[in-house]
């Protein structure tokens, strides 16, 4: 293993890793995504000179799946008009009984997967392109040190907040597990580069650009439990 | 299971049978025919025959209000004017104004491409030089979609090769000027994004208009993005997932692919050049209402499937995988409950497996069916299972997963509130012990086991035999009295029960006396204790213990029958 790489063991009892097509009544991949992997990793440490970058998803538990109902509210909360915010206060007000919104879902039942990941010193912060010799070390040793300590910036989850998980660094790879065989979970999602587009929806926080989100994906096969990750193209920005 | 979709409709529309269209073709009624002349005046309008359906260019039904189709369309777009509702007086100058647009558009379209067919060429006359109103004689094209045809000849103009040409020249033309590729969630490279979702008909419950792809809240929207374009697919992956689904569970080949289990519907379809596997349909689904009055010849192939699956293969030409697809529908919405992707191998070894765990010596079924592991939860026959569980119990029965805990403890409620042992109850508390708790039941009787519960049950069985025997004319036995209460707390019912039985055994002359009071004793001398409750676990195994009993019963006789025959 790279020094630079981490290995990053997480469990749970559910996981929710859904697919772009079913969003509403919600089916999960097969396994967990590299962008899934990434927001679990960011969780527990990142930092705007950094990024990570997924190599391998290790799965360590035959794929199973359970379908759950759960009530959830059928508007967002939108950011209110000014026209609104001059009006009754009453009109602002977002009642989850009367917005319910009862949906079925197929989860992952009992998960375990093992992330390996590297850390990219090149981040959105780091304006002069140059990086670090010491970046990646400093920042793994610190992701390190609070992984064993069970330190976190919000609770890390696999996919929905619902879905509670454990982690735990390991230092050698686990050797794979003979129930689990090999599959072709075919087009998965991978992650996204927000590109530059004077009309797109989304603001970058770190530098006021507008930008649109740009899905990726690759197609995910499992060889020996292990799920290769292929680079992602173009840079990605941190928002 | 979307990849596989779109593969399984690319297999289909090489099968006939299926009526699937030609990509870039949909079939439609069609109500009416305009003829015109080579010149483009319009001659008459005939009506069709009922129900008339045609193969016509385009995606499918216009479903935004200014979407011209290719050379056919509502009388709104042919004509430029439509029957005038009563009704809708007030919206009479709206509604004309519309029409008088659609058919502008369509004109436009059509001059867009400078076409060398004559029938394309005399709509596009017809069009030019047409008042929207109504025809000659006052009156308007029928209700329902129309097309041309030019007289003379025998093809309406939009089957005419010219216009064929033509169609695919401006779908080519519609795909370039696309400018919104993004890479597709499902076959991974950049493609035109699909903005409405495609209604799955065919699927039980909900709304008469249901979608599987739906974004119809705010909450499920991200990324600035609106509706169907969340799920990222490009249009013609999500077009080919519909199209295939709706022929397998629509479709004049539904019944080879779909049934419908308590509520749910449930797709079958095999990765491969044959997407159909009507054998493990009629398997999966015997029993159901749907299932009934089997074709002699998919009855034979039902038989001659369970005579392979014995032989431990698959029966025919294994495809490369199965798909298992259990879809419920709430309002406008499908939910997707169970979507199982197996090999052939892994099928057969889940059946053989499900045979082993559930099947029972004395029921018919090698493989034990679905249907009736389901009516075993319900109190009332004819009941729907109170939750679906097929969709659990699908994959203890296909792929050796555990059976559901839940249908096992509602079975076991069933029978302790006076329900009948039924054979579906048998094979699901045998299945569950033997999978989910390793107990390692036998299909017959096991004299090895000790289990006091399992051991309470053949005593009970054997008192039941002893009745019948001594008193054969009762309307209410030990079973319909005491059997619910033996199998919860036999401590209570049990003395009872041998009291009663005393009485039974001195009917019976001495040969019988001796033989059942021996067999008892050798039963009932491996109960170390008398349990004052059984647990789940425990009901179980006195449930099985009775079925054991009864069928080894009647076993010895005809093993003496055999004996003094030789």
């Amino acid at each position: 293993m790279p020094n630079e790489s981490v290995l990053l063991r997480v469990w749970g009892d559910r996981a929710m890793f859904a697919r772009p097509a079913f969003k509403t009544e919600r089916v999960s991949y097969d396994f967990m995504p590299p962008s899934a992997a990434r927001g679990f990793l960011e969780a527990i440490y990142w930092k705007p000179q950094m990024r990570w970058v997924v190599k391998s998803i290790r799965v360590m538990k035959p794929v199973a799946f359970a379908s759950f109902a759960d009530n959830a509210v059928a508007r967002g909360v939108q950011k209110p008009r000014p026209s609104e915010m001059r009006g009754d206060p009453r009109d602002l007000r977002r009642d989850a009984v009367e917005d319910r919104l009862q949906r079925r879902s197929l989860y992952l039942r009992d998960v375990e997967y093992v992330i390996e990941a590297e850390v990219d010193p090149e981040g959105p912060a780091c304006l002069s392109g140059a990086s670090s010799p010491d970046g990646a070390r400093k920042h793994r040793e610190m992701f390190l040190r609070r992984a064993r300590r069970g330190q976190f910036f919000r609770s890390p989850c696999l996919g929905t907040r619902e879905c509670v998980a454990g982690f735990e660094p390991l230092d050698e790879p686990p050797p794979p597990n003979p129930d689990v065989p090999d599959a072709d979970f075919g087009t998965v999602y991978h992650d996204a580069v927000y590109e530059p587009d004077d009309k797109g929806p989304i603001i970058e926080s770190s530098s006021g650009r507008r930008c649109r989100h740009v899905a990726h994906f690759f197609h995910a096969v499992m060889r020996g439990g292990v799920v290769e990750v292929p680079p992602l193209p173009g840079r990605r920005n941190s928002l | 299971m979307i990849e596989s979709l779109v593969r399984a409709r690319s297999a289909m529309a090489r099968i006939p049978e299926y009526g699937m269209a030609p990509e870039g073709y949909t079939p439609q009624r069609v109500a009416f025919v305009l003829v015109l002349s080579p010149d483009g005046d319009l001659l008459r309008c005939e009506r069709t025959e009922k129900r008339c359906s045609m193969l016509l260019p385009g995606d499918g039904a216009a479903i935004a209000a200014f979407d011209p189709r290719f050379l056919w369309g509502g009388s709104g777009y042919l004509t430029g004017a439509r029957e005038p509702d009563p009704r809708k007086a007030d919206k009479r100058e709206k509604t004309d104004a519309e029409d008088a647009r659609r058919m502008a558009l369509h004109l436009k379209m059509l001059e867009s491409l400078d076409s060398g067919c004559p029938g394309v060429r005399a709509v596009v006359a017809h069009l030019r030089k047409w008042t929207p109103g109504p025809m000659a004689d006052g009156t308007h094209p029928p209700q329902g979609y129309g097309v041309f045809r030019v007289e003379g000849c025998d093809v309406p103009v939009h089957d005419m090769p010219g216009a064929r040409a033509d169609w695919e020249r401006l779908r080519a033309l519609a795909a370039a000027a696309e400018k919104d590729a993004a890479p597709c969630s499902v076959l991974g490279i950049p493609l035109p994004q699909a903005r409405l979702a495609f209604p799955i008909k065919g699927v039980a419950g909900g709304m008469p208009v249901k979608k599987l792809i739906s974004f119809n809240t705010e909450s499920a929207e991200s990324h600035g993005m609106e509706q169907t374009a969340n799920a990222r697919m490009s249009k013609a992956a999500a077009q080919n997932m519909a199209e295939a689904l709706n022929a397998m569970l629509d479709g004049p080949l539904r019944d080879r692919h779909a049934f419908r289990a308590d509520g749910m519907t449930v797709c079958v379809w095999a990765d491969g050049p044959q997407p159909a596997v009507p054998w493990l349909v009629d398997m999966l689904a015997a029993g159901y209402p749907s299932a009934f009055g089997l074709e002699p010849e998919r009855a034979a192939a039902l038989d001659a499937a369970h005579a392979a699956l014995e032989e431990g293969r698959w029966p025919g030409e294994p495809p490369e995988a199965v798909h298992v697809l259990a879809l419920t529908a709430h309002q406008a919405r499908i939910a997707v409950r169970l979507h199982l992707r197996l090999s052939p191998d892994e099928i057969v070894r889940g059946i053989l497996a499900h045979g082993e765990a559930a099947g029972l010596d004395g029921l018919p079924l090698a493989f034990p069916h679905m249907h009736p592991m389901l009516r075993a939860a319900c109190r009332q026959k004819g009941d729907a299972a109170p939750e679906p569980f097929a969709a659990s119990l699908l994959p203890a029965l296909l792929a050796g997963a555990r059976y559901p805990d839940e249908l096992r403890r509602r079975a076991l409620a069933v029978v302790r509130d006076g329900g009948d042992v039924s054979a579906g109850a048998l094979h699901l508390v045998k299945g569950h012990l033997n999978r989910n708790e390793g107990a390692g039941m036998t299909k017959g009787l096991d004299d090895g086991r000790t289990e006091p519960a399992y051991l309470l049950g053949r005593v009970f069985a054997l008192v039941e035999r002893v009745q019948a025997l001594a008193l054969p004319d009762l309307n209410r036995t030990v079973k319909d009295c005491f059997y619910a209460s033996a199998m919860t707390t036999p401590a209570m019912v049990f003395p009872r029960l041998f009291r009663v039985h005393t009485h039974h055994l001195r009917k019976l002359r001495p040969g019988g006396r001796v033989y059942f009071q021996k067999l008892l004793d050798g039963i009932y001398g491996g109960v170390s204790a008398m349990p004052r409750r059984l647990d789940q676990h425990g009901q179980s195994l006195f449930t099985i213990g009775y079925h054991h009993q009864r069928q080894a019963l009647f076993a010895p006789r005809a093993e003496a029958d055999e004996a003094a025959e030789e």
